[in-house]
């Protein structure tokens, strides 16, 4: 396929759009099944995760706090083996039916041939993250 | 004009722009904003209009030596385009003192110039590494 082909990148966006539903619905199992076993998650400045045991620690204990979560989708769009995202993530930590977070994220998904996500890329404010209640994104 | 005619031409707008803050060039980069212009560094407050935003610009600009945005991503669409990039900065003459991972996304508008800059990334990072207010007084 080439670079511009129409079907590989709605495929792509399709996974893109499962794995973040995964994060809607908390479930990590939903998540991980659309990625490579030596995925790579950056959080962008922090460390590095690499592969697929780590990263679904990481995403696991990322679920553990929360009591709710949903992504507001602004832009989701591909193109090659690329999928941008930007998002507005809301979290709910305290159970009090309120977004104490709202997250404004874009995050770039890298995808192989057989379309599974490769390498995850997050650009946000690491403070808004952590002074509304995000848990630690270090193993 | 084809969609992906309006895409080619939003992305060449995009990389005026960025070419712009390669060239230190406050007006060349203005050049490729609307009047209306809508500036977000989230979580900051938006930076709104041509005045507002030229001062912004200029501001950064005049504390900058050097300025190198190195693309990693670029594509388009619809109205919008987005980058991946390592934005390198040198404020003091000595290298590139911050090089700061960013994604920007763009609105085009239909005239052709970007009306919406959200740009996405860490500001710990930007201001530890003496990157200038991004805001106005």
């Amino acid at each position: 396929m080439t670079d511009n082909s129409d079907a590989k990148v709605a495929r792509n966006e399709a996974t893109v759009r499962a794995f973040l539903k995964g994060w809607d619905d908390l479930d990590v199992d939903a998540c991980m099944a659309q990625c490579t076993d030596n995925m790579c998650y950056l959080n962008q400045p922090l460390e590095a995760i690499r592969g697929k045991a780590d990263v679904r620690k990481m995403i696991a204990s990322i679920f553990e706090p929360a009591k709710r979560a949903e992504f507001d989708l602004i832009h989701v769009f591909g193109k090659g083996n690329r999928v941008v995202t930007e998002r507005c993530d809301k979290w709910d930590w305290d159970g009090s039916n309120t977004w104490q977070l709202k997250l404004h994220v874009c995050g770039m998904f890298e995808l192989t041939e057989d379309g599974k996500i490769l390498e995850w890329r997050e650009y946000y404010d690491n403070n808004n993250w952590t002074d509304d209640g995000g848990p630690s994104l270090e193993l | 004009m084809s969609d992906s005619e309006t895409i080619k031409r939003n992305v060449a707008i995009v990389r005026e722009f960025i070419d712009a803050w390669g060239a230190v060039d406050p007006d060349a980069a203005m050049a490729c904003l609307s009047d209306d212009i809508v500036y977000i560094n989230h979580p900051l407050d938006p930076v709104v209009g041509q005045h507002d935003v030229r001062q912004i610009v200029a501001g950064i600009m005049a504390l900058s030596k050097a300025v190198n945005w190195e693309l990693r991503n670029c594509f388009g669409h619809g109205n919008t385009v987005t980058t991946e990039r390592l934005d390198c900065w040198d404020f003091d003459g000595n290298g590139w003192g911050l090089k700061l991972p960013c994604i920007g996304m763009f609105d085009v508008n239909d005239a052709g110039l970007i009306c919406g800059w959200r740009d996405y990334f860490d500001n710990k990072m930007w201001f530890d590494n003496g990157g200038p207010t991004l805001h106005l007084d």
